[in-house]
């Protein structure tokens, strides 16, 4: 390896430098069919001031030759490269062009069929061309050219994992919205229609007066006084107790209870049949 | 909130044992041809000024081994033969890859011949230029040989060179194309004028040929990696070097030939890859995490809908100067997810100022029930990977966990106690009622009102 | 005055009577004690284990509510269940096992008998099998007489129908729910014949446990207005009738609406709208009653023909305008599948997937009730005969549920009851009238009941039996049906008869005949017993966790591979390793295993178990992101075709399958897995989509290997396998169970370098990648 480089060392400091000069180089766009739609001539010592433009079908040809600036006698060096550089996305594309060995480079960029090195412009930007010609024993030459204008294209394909190495989006939840309370008078306006049949059924006691008269009789007051206890059991199982608590003591009510209806639906009944 | 655990366990075990600057250990092995082994004098006295071990094997001998019985027995391993076609049995592609699932890192030689470690590096999304071909650049006109080529690594390269000089880095060697696999972190790039060739042997028509279509490819341009790294998901980092000269003490002492004086950037170069290689520098961890209501300081493992949580992380980067794990503030865009299958919230985690280390997001749990995951994960290229998964399950309101006595359930709690209040009466009246002669009528009387 | 064998006169009829009520509460405790020892088979055979798939999450629902009490209950999220879903279990269960179990474990505590929890779980239903037993001989004590009534116990005690879904260690709600059925129609009876409230009461607070403990509360939801219905249309309506209703719906409605899980479904569903609408109806016909009572019968019927249209009609549109609306959820898929029996398979596939949800085949008829089933038919004739409001029941019970066994398996359960209640009335009708010792007085003849007697003929092969050897006697065997109201039920009832039976004109005259019918009846019982206890034996005592096989010397062998492979996971995974399955072996995963898994018995989330069967019917590279979208860090298939276990995963592929092309019919389609012919196949010809699938290749992976290079065969399908097996690149095998049957695969994590990881595992296995170059990187926009 080392000795390699020796070798290459020995041979580089040998050379001569010399420096290139190009001729004739030129520019054509044309479109699929061949019509001609721009030509222009670039050099090597200032950019082309318009932006060369091309369609999706449309064909750039470069033409040029490279020479020795002194003998004048083309020269095919190692290193001719076009290389096309998006500054925005940072995407680079380097393409040999085919110079014969009298010097003469022709390269023909057909987007119908663009070569693998083209990058991707994904946003429409312009990409710069610049011509990178470097060979031993001469002056190494690295011009910008002029700007290329292509059609846009998808953006580079890029590694599932990519994204996760950048900021992402934020998200927010969108919550339901909460259930909205009717306002408080209308609430209160219900509660009259609700509790309205008692001012009818109170109306009308009032016409029949009924009397409650053998409530505290003993077979009637307990089992009324338990029912009376089950809905007071219920209110507190409302408002405070669990349920645990509550079926406890629902049992222990449920047998008095049960034993009182029976003695008072009894004598009720009794009562009722022996009337009869 | 597993790997984090064993991180930091690994860490504070290691530290205690170390005097290394890295951050996971000091034994380096070197493999390395014995003959070549003085061209890196300055390179391992360099390490060894840092407090590495190092180890040499050549790369046919048995031992010392890599891995032994399942446990690696280095934390760092750097192959340096990268001529080398045969390697000792216990080296090759595949024990290099376990070495880096037991979270060894690896410096790694390419060159120019196709060796065991060329087919390994296209497994690590490098690709590189078939045998025979180094990186050529006539760029710029210097008396060196068109192969050596001095490199002044540009600023967006890389967050790996801490020094930013103007020094040359000379380099010869191989090229790779980088893949887009996005754990590459590239360190060192090709000039844009460079390209591989065979050396001035290869014909211009053949670099043509190359790039068409059916071509064996065109490797050329800034987009070439000269020295790439790439760290795994485990955490593992490992560095590809297109030429291992860029090490060698010759590289290191190298003038410029056109302008004399100027020194080599390599030395510097050497210490960054191997300080970044080595987990010494852009190191982090996050030393814990916490979650619970705002206003409170419990953690729960079930929270209510509709909870409004605070999530706090404590981050450390590791210091190499003093060997320390110091509290890290300076992450600007850290995230944090609340995840079910997808990221139901995703908000930024900035650092909370006066509590070094500290970041901080609150947010109100969505009305969603379900197991949902506290996920911090950041990824930068160069940076450690930080991952925190914890798990919390969000949980619709217990049955008397809703609001009670709404207003506009007022008049179904007047029906319900009016119904109450009617029964009660109907009953006492019915029971205790007088049985009215008319009720005698003939026929049955009902027995229902 | 004759008898046909001697019958003691002297006894006092209270020493009868003491007599006949000790004995029957002999025969009713001996009849519990068969029904809870011949449900035990299962543990004497295996052990005290929860058997099947809904029992263990039960179990694990009962361990929770024991230990950490009813609130916490109600409120449990289960974080492990539908990961990462989450199940709220406490409002999607009906609670009521549990609750049972955990009061008679607080009760067995509090008296210091420290019994676990398990085997209170695995002894309940055989518990409240003797309850069932209990309820069922209170039930036909009403509709008959005692005797039924303990014959009717007998049937229900040993029915396999029944034994099915109550053996001991099949911890599910219809262990409870059947007793709670019988005791509700029970009480509902008592209430309609006494018109008692107090009844009513009862079997509301019955019908609560019922709503509690079993969604099959339906059946009485719709059975008691169905039979009120029936009564009013028959002109029946009564006082009685309107008691019972109203005590029975308020109460019951109001408390079945507090059950978390059920909620506001009685009033906003059109499943319970019936009951809603007889309730109504009762009322309207009761204020009818009142009106005519007040009102001249001409005006009346005016006023009750207007008021039946406006009604009628108000009614409707109400009905069709809150449905429209919304307000009343329409009938829901389950109950379509009740008249379609194709309707499932078309729009709810995981319906019709379940093997219980399919129409029953015949022979289970048989096996299950044996010769009850052909008993049945005359029982529910004979309450024609009578046809009091309790027959009217039975009948209206009778034709349901015979409908509904036909549609669903599981719904031979809701049958048997009543098959063994009607039997029970035949068959003591025909004892009633053979064993009863009255000799008629010789009369000319008496072809009236010449087509009764045929009908009893019918009941059983008995009694063409009993007609051919008594040949000659031909015209006393036709005069062998006794007037039901006139048949004597028991000795109390036979004594009095003697004595004033003197006119009596029909009957059977000698004791050869008595004999034969008697001798045949007792015969047909004794096979009955025979044919239960084989079938519960041999065919209902399997806990299917555990499998038994016999060797061809007849030893036994027990398959434990389940439980081998659960207790694998429980020790050698993480406590928070996500485990995927199909969701058969949800509930056992969790009970056994104690890890999360994706979907499970509780079959609430369509799409979840639809991604599920997608990962595992889709090839590994498309399954991968799914598993790992979901955590899932073990997959867990059931392979039987070593051991030739038929119920395994390969089989239910297909399920898996068309569930997923409910969800997405784009990427899975069932036609892939078959062959180009059309046929299911798992060899050399299977479809590629098949073979590519990821049950596939987990269930046939390193198969080949076990038959050494040879060919092998699984024993399921009956198919050679090809000698090379799949292989996996994204799965690692983490365990194989003794017999094959479990075997649980580990998905892999991301390849540290970001490589797939079927390119990772091809370069670890030493395969040389392709020499790559760069690649173009500009794709032109697709147009």
């Amino acid at each position: 390896m080392l000795a390699a480089l020796l070798s290459t060392l020995v041979l580089a400091l040998s050379a001569q430098a010399a420096t290139l000069k190009l001729q004739s180089p030129k520019l054509v766009v044309t479109d699929s069919m061949g019509t001609q739609l721009r030509s222009d001539s670039f050099s090597l010592s200032k950019q082309v001031a318009e932006a060369v433009e091309l369609g999706a079908k449309d064909i750039l040809k470069m033409t040029f030759q490279v020479l020795d600036q002194e003998t004048g006698n083309g020269v095919q060096p190692h290193q001719t490269f076009l290389r096309f550089y998006d500054e925005k996305t940072n995407e680079e594309g380097i393409q040999p062009v085919r110079v014969t060995p009298g010097g003469k480079a022709k390269f023909e960029l057909n987007l119908s069929k663009p070569p693998l090195s083209l990058p991707p412009t994904p946003n429409g930007d312009p990409l710069k061309v610049s011509l990178i010609i470097g060979t031993s024993q001469y002056d190494p030459i690295s011009v910008e050219l002029f700007d290329l204008v292509l059609p846009k294209s998808q953006p580079a394909p890029e590694n599932p994992l990519e994204s996760t190495f950048h900021v992402l989006p934020e998200i927010h939840h969108t919550f339901r919205a909460d259930n909205k309370m009717p306002p408080q008078p209308i609430s209160f306006a219900f509660i009259g229609i609700v509790l309205a049949p008692w001012a009818i059924l109170l109306s009308l006691w009032s016409q029949v007066v009924p009397k409650p008269s053998r409530l505290f009789s003993p077979s009637i007051l307990p089992f009324v006084a338990s029912l009376g206890a089950f809905e007071g059991l219920l209110f507190w199982y409302w408002v405070d107790l669990k349920l645990g608590q509550v079926l406890l003591y629902g049992f222990m009510l449920s047998l008095p209870t049960f034993f009182a209806g029976k003695t008072a639906l009894a004598s009720i009944g009794s009562q009722r049949l022996g009337r009869k | 909130m597993f790997p984090l655990k064993k991180l930091i366990i690994l860490a504070v075990g290691l530290f205690g044992l170390t005097s290394a600057k890295s951050s996971t250990g000091n034994s380096v092995l070197v493999v390395v041809e014995a003959a070549q082994k003085d061209d890196f004098s300055i390179f391992f006295d360099g390490m060894r000024d840092q407090g590495y071990e190092l180890t040499f094997r050549g790369p046919k001998e048995e031992a010392p081994l890599l891995i032994e019985y399942d446990e690696p027995k280095f934390a760092h391993v750097i192959v340096l033969a990268s001529d080398t076609k045969n390697f000792a049995k216990d080296i090759t592609p595949q024990s290099l890859i376990s070495l880096t699932h037991l979270k060894t890192n690896l410096i790694l030689g390419l060159s120019t011949k196709q060796t065991p470690l060329t087919s390994l590096a296209s497994e690590f999304g490098l690709i590189p230029p078939p045998p025979g071909t180094p990186l050529i650049s006539y760029f710029p006109k210097r008396e060196e040989p068109s192969t050596l080529i001095p490199i002044t690594p540009k600023v967006q390269d890389s967050a790996v060179l801490q020094s930013r000089n103007n020094h040359p880095i000379w380099f010869s060697g191989s090229p790779h194309a980088l893949g887009n696999n996005p754990l590459l972190v590239p360190i060192l790039r090709a000039p844009v004028e460079s390209f591989a060739s065979e050396v001035d042997g290869g014909s211009p028509d053949a670099i043509v040929d190359s790039a068409d279509k059916g071509g064996e490819g065109f490797w050329a341009g800034s987009q070439l990696g000269v020295v790439t790294g790439f760290q795994t998901l485990d955490g593992a980092r490992v560095t590809w070097v297109g030429g291992v000269d860029v090490f060698s003490d010759e590289y290191i002492q190298k003038q410029s030939s056109k302008r004399r004086g100027v020194q080599s950037g390599n030395r510097q170069f050497a210490h960054d890859v191997v300080a970044w290689t080595f987990q010494e520098s852009l190191v982090l961890r996050i030393d814990k995490v916490e979650h619970h209501r705002v206003n409170t300081t419990e953690p729960r493992d079930q929270y209510t809908i509709k909870d409004q949580l605070e999530f706090n992380a404590y981050i450390s980067k590791f210091n190499p100067k003093n060997r320390k794990w110091e509290p890290f503030s300076a992450l600007k865009d850290l995230q944090l997810e609340f995840t079910m299958l997808d990221p139901h919230i995703r908000t930024s985690l900035p650092a909370v100022s006066g509590t070094p280390g500290k970041y901080s997001a609150n947010f109100r749990a969505p009305d969603r029930h379900g197991v949902f995951k506290f996920v911090v994960d950041y990824k930068r290229k160069g940076w450690t990977a930080l991952h925190s998964s914890t798990t919390v399950a969000v949980v619709p309101p217990r049955h008397d966990g809703y609001p009670r006595f709404l207003s506009a359930a007022w008049p179904y709690y007047a029906g319900a106690i009016s119904t109450s209040v009617g029964f009660f009466l109907f009953s006492a009246f019915w029971l205790a009622g007088e049985v009215r002669e008319s009720w005698k009528r003939p026929g049955k009387a009902s027995k229902i009102e | 005055m004759s008898t046909a064998y001697a019958v003691p006169t002297d006894l006092p009829p209270s020493t009868v009577k003491n007599a006949a009520s000790l004995l029957r509460i002999v025969a009713l405790s001996l009849i519990s004690g068969a029904a809870i020892a011949s449900r035990l088979f299962a543990v004497i055979n295996f052990e005290s284990i929860i058997h099947e798939f809904d029992p263990w999450f039960n179990y694990r629902a009962t361990r929770v509510l024991a230990a950490k009490g009813f609130y916490e209950f109600w409120n449990w999220f289960d974080p492990t269940a539908w990961y990462p879903l989450g199940r709220v279990v406490g409002g999607t269960v009906y609670p009521g096992l549990m609750a049972t179990s955990g009061v008679i474990y607080n009760i067995l505590h509090a008296i210091n008998l420290p019994v676990d929890i398990r085997n209170i779980c695995v002894l309940l239903a055989p518990g409240f099998s003797a309850l069932t037993a209990w309820s069922t001989y209170m039930f036909t004590k009403e509709m008959k007489d005692p005797s039924a009534g303990l014959l009717a116990a007998a049937f229900i005690g040993i029915a396999p129908g029944y034994i099915s879904r109550s053996v001991a260690g099949s911890y599910d709600n219809e262990a409870i729910a059947i007793f709670l059925l019988m005791f509700t129609f029970y009480c509902w009876i008592k209430a309609l014949k006494q018109g008692s409230a107090l009844f009513g009461t009862i079997a509301a607070v019955f019908y609560f446990y019922m709503v509690a403990a079993w969604g099959g509360y339906v059946f009485i939801t719709n059975m008691i207005p169905l039979h009120a219905l029936v009564l009013v249309l028959m002109g029946r309506f009564s006082d009685r009738l309107y008691v019972a209703y109203s005590s029975w719906y308020a109460i019951g409605t109001l408390a079945s609406m507090q059950v978390p899980f059920v909620g506001f479904q009685p009033v906003s569903t059109s499943e319970h709208m019936g009951a809603l609408g007889v309730f109504g109806l009762l009322q309207i016909v009761a204020f009818g009653q009142l009106v005519r009572s007040h009102v001249s019968s001409q005006q009346f019927q005016k006023l009750l023909q207007v008021s039946v249209v406006v009604i009628g009609l108000l009614g409707a549109f109400a009905f069709a305008f809150l449905t429209y609306n919304g307000k009343i959820a329409p009938w829901t898929g389950r109950f379509y599948s009740l008249w379609d029996t194709g309707y499932a398979k078309k729009y709810i596939p995981i319906i019709a997937s379940v093997s219980e949800h399919q129409p029953t085949a015949w022979p289970s008829f048989f096996m299950d009730l044996q010769f009850l089933i052909f008993a049945f038919p005359a029982g529910v004739i004979l309450c024609f005969r009578e046809l009091r409001d309790e027959h009217l029941f039975v009948i209206i019970y009778a034709v349901m549920a015979s409908y509904f066994a036909g549609v669903m398996v599981r719904l031979m359960l809701t049958l048997t009851p009543v098959v063994c209640v009607a039997s029970a009335i035949a068959l003591s009708n025909l004892l009633d009238t053979y064993i009863d010792p009255t000799e008629p007085t010789p009369v000319e003849d008496d072809t009236k009941s010449e087509s009764e007697a045929s009908t009893v003929g019918t009941n059983g092969s008995n009694a063409p039996a009993a007609q051919a050897p008594s040949g000659k006697k031909i015209k006393k065997a036709a005069a062998a049906v006794n007037v039901s109201g006139s048949a004597l039920s028991d000795f109390v009832a036979a004594t009095k008869a003697t004595e004033s039976g003197s006119k009596v004109k029909k009957g059977i005259f000698g004791l050869d005949v008595r004999a034969v019918v008697v001798f045949n009846t007792i015969g047909l019982l004794a096979f009955f017993v025979l044919h239960c206890t084989w079938t519960t034996a041999m065919a209902y005592s399997s806990p299917s966790v555990v499998l038994a096989s016999s060797g061809p010397d007849g030893s036994q062998h027990i398959i434990d591979d389940f439980r081998e492979a659960y207790y694998w996971l429980r020790q050698n995974t993480a406590e928070d390793a996500v485990v995927m399955s199909w969701w058969d072996y949800g509930y056992q995963i969790a009970g056994m295993a104690d890890r999360p898994t994706l979907v499970d018995n509780n079959t609430w989330n369509n799409t979840h178990i639809a991604t599920v069967g997608k990962a595992m019917s889709s090839s590994e590279e498309n399954a991968y992101p799914i598993l790992r979208k979901h955590d899932v860090e073990y997959i867990l298939v059931i392979f039987g075709g070593l051991i030739g276990y038929s119920g395994d995963d390969i089989n239910k592929f297909l399920w898996m399958v068309r569930i997923a092309q409910g969800v997405w019919p784009d990427e899975i389609q069932e036609s892939n897995y078959f062959t180009n012919t059309g046929e299911y196949r798992v060899d050399d010809r299977a479809s590629k989509t098949m073979k590519e699938s990821l049950m596939y290749k987990m269930s046939y992976y390193r198969f080949a290997d076990l038959f050494g290079g040879g060919q092998g065969t699984d024993r399921v399908r009956q198919q050679s396998l090809p000698k090379v097996g799949p292989t996996l690149d994204y799965l690692d095998e983490a365990f194989t169970s003794e017999n094959w049957i479990v075997r649980i695969y580990q998905v892999k994590k991301e390849d540290p370098l970001g490589r797939d990881l079927k390119s990772a595992n091809a370069f670890s296995e030493g395969k040389k990648r392709k020499r790559g170059k760069p690649t173009s990187r500009r794709r032109a926009l697709v147009q």
